[in-house]
């Protein structure tokens, strides 16, 4: 719960994820000029500290959180995760999508067996862990149910367990419950501000919902588009893990507005450089 | 069959879950007699139309007729070696052509190379009405079992390897990702999340095969051969017997529908998950 002192600049020791300079341009292709989605990104992420990215489209902040998986390269710089170069998909790292991205002929628990699977380390260990991590997501009673069977909401439990079950030391999500209802998604902060904090992993969390950002992260990275850039960084300097209180403190909605304001500067300033969009 | 409760942990709601998805149609009962209404009031028709003199009987012979005639084909010794005939052409042309159709899909749907050469060529094969290929095989085949397997081959390989192709090519973008986070190689992307996949699209390939072979088998008899269910049909058509015609074509039918509730529940085995799912 010490990470609103360390949140500042986060360079050296506590830093698990450093980018530096890193920039994505998409090539050109048939007739379409080559797009800039991500300009020069500077940015230290420390272990066990909680980072959302909110923006509108366009912002680059999915691009920024492919690279960290590195399911993209970026066109320059680099990520520097654990003290070094990150190249490739790296086994501490869990990325979590928009959709639960179920495999629906496996059961719950044998979907949550993949990564162990894939990487074949499969045996008692795993099984027990993952019925330990099913329980701390509150499937217990769904282990061998199919994921068609089951709501928007325990279908992202069941790929958060997937996710933890192995371990990751980054947690990489890019708006898992941007497709829930309201109410579930409300539910579902809650729990993953608790779990994160149990487990004590590194988070990234891609959302365009600023109160969302705010509940959830120990700093918002804030992100304007075209071109995509970090238009600012707000840090939220209260104790982890977060509840329905931290929402009824007047500091939250102030939070909340710092971040609109942060993104309407910078809609200005981009409307002021360019014409018009769109 | 059965329904299992459990209660929905975002909402607190108690759900109701169908073990196998039956839907219970309390009307169910009402529609299966009136379809069996239906099918007797044809029969009727078919009875009764001849009877009063209204069509020949030489022409269209009364059911019950047809019914003599299927017993006598039936009770003949020599109708047994018909049988195994062409259901030997019919099962191990299937079997050939659904092992060419998945290999040629599996290359096709996995190697962009390998699509971007053939692809055409098998389009164009496609756009060939099968059918006209029979008297080429049985020129290169000769008269005998031959002949009929490679027309059931030629026929039913096509509808797998398009599905399997299509399924294999239709995996989502985010489950390939997720297997990519996952450091997966390619054979376990393949494995663990390709050919799964695309299961339900192979076996409706399949199971449309399984037609096509039973047609391939049949038209390679009525261009030429000497034994065969094909050949009966043919045979009694030239001796103006439509009853035993109509027996042969009950036979046939039933033989069609065997096979294709067999594969039907080999596929509900297989594809326990919803059919209709794609990956969540």
């Amino acid at each position: 719960m010490g990470e609103s002192e360390t949140v500042s600049e986060g360079s050296g020791q506590g830093s698990l994820v450093r980018y530096e300079n890193v920039s994505m341009t998409y090539p050109s292709t048939r007739g379409r000029a080559a797009l800039r989605a991500l300009e020069p990104v500077t940015l230290s992420i420390d272990r066990g500290e909680f980072i959302c990215l909110v923006g509108p489209s366009g912002c680059g902040k999915t691009t920024l959180l492919k690279i960290t998986a590195a399911l993209l390269a970026p066109t320059q710089g680099a990520v520097v995760f654990k003290d070094e170069p990150l190249t490739e998909p790296s086994r501490s790292i869990g990325v979590m999508f928009q959709k639960p991205v179920l495999l629906p002929w496996r059961t719950v628990e044998k979907n949550a067996y993949l990564p162990a699977e894939i990487s074949g380390t499969m045996g008692p260990a795993i099984v027990e862990r993952v019925a330990r991590v099913l329980a701390m997501v509150g499937l217990y009673d769904f282990t061998t149910a199919l994921p068609d069977h089951l709501s928007g909401g325990m279908q992202q439990r069941a790929a958060l367990a997937r996710t933890l079950a192995y371990e990751p030391e980054l947690l990489l999500m890019d708006e898992p419950f941007g497709a829930l209802d309201e109410f579930t998604r409300e539910a579902m902060n809650f729990e993953l501000s608790e779990l994160t904090q149990q487990v004590g992993i590194t988070s990234l969390f891609v959302t365009h919902n600023i109160p969302e950002a705010v509940f959830l992260a120990d700093r918002v990275v804030v992100m304007s588009p075209r071109p995509g850039r970090i238009s600012g960084i707000v840090e939220v300097p209260f104790p982890q893990p977060r509840t329905v209180d931290f929402m009824r403190d007047p500091a939250f909605t102030e939070l909340t507005f710092e971040v609109r304001s942060i993104l309407s500067d910078a809609e200005a300033k981009s409307a002021g450089m360019q014409e018009e969009q769109k | 069959m059965s329904t299992y409760t459990v209660t929905d942990q975002d909402t607190g709601a108690e759900v109701e879950l169908d073990r196998v998805g039956k839907d219970k149609d309390p009307e169910r009962w009402k529609w299966r007699a009136i379809s069996l209404v239906v099918v007797f009031a044809f029969l009727a028709i078919w009875e009764f139309l001849p009877r009063l003199g209204l069509v020949s009987s030489i022409i269209l012979p009364p059911v019950t007729e047809v019914w003599a005639g299927l017993v006598e084909l039936v009770a003949q010794e020599t109708f047994m070696g018909h049988l195994r005939v062409t259901l030997v052409e019919m099962l191990v042309g299937f079997i050939i052509g659904t092992l060419i159709g998945f290999a040629a899909g599996v290359a096709l749907g996995v190697w962009e190379s390998v699509k971007k050469s053939v692809y055409p060529l098998v389009v164009a094969f496609q756009s060939l009405p099968k059918i006209v290929l029979a008297p080429l095989l049985i020129t290169w085949f000769g008269y005998g079992i031959e002949s009929k397997i490679a027309m059931a081959v030629v026929i039913s390989f096509f509808p797998v390897l398009i599905n399997t192709m299509v399924g294999l090519e239709t995996v989502p973008d985010e489950a390939r990702q997720l297997m990519r986070s996952l450091r997966a190689s390619r054979s376990q992307i393949f494995r663990k999340l390709s050919l799964p996949h695309a299961a339900p699209f192979i076996m409706a390939g399949i199971k449309t095969g399984l037609t096509f072979a039973v047609i391939g088998a049949i038209v390679g008899e009525f261009v030429g051969s000497s034994e065969g269910l094909g050949y009966l049909l043919h045979a009694y058509s030239f001796q103006l017997r439509i009853d035993k015609v109509f027996a042969v074509i009950v036979i046939l039918s039933g033989i069609g529908a065997l096979l294709y509730f067999l594969i039907d529940w080999l596929e509900r085995r297989l594809i326990y998950w919803r059919s209709d799912s794609s990956l969540v």
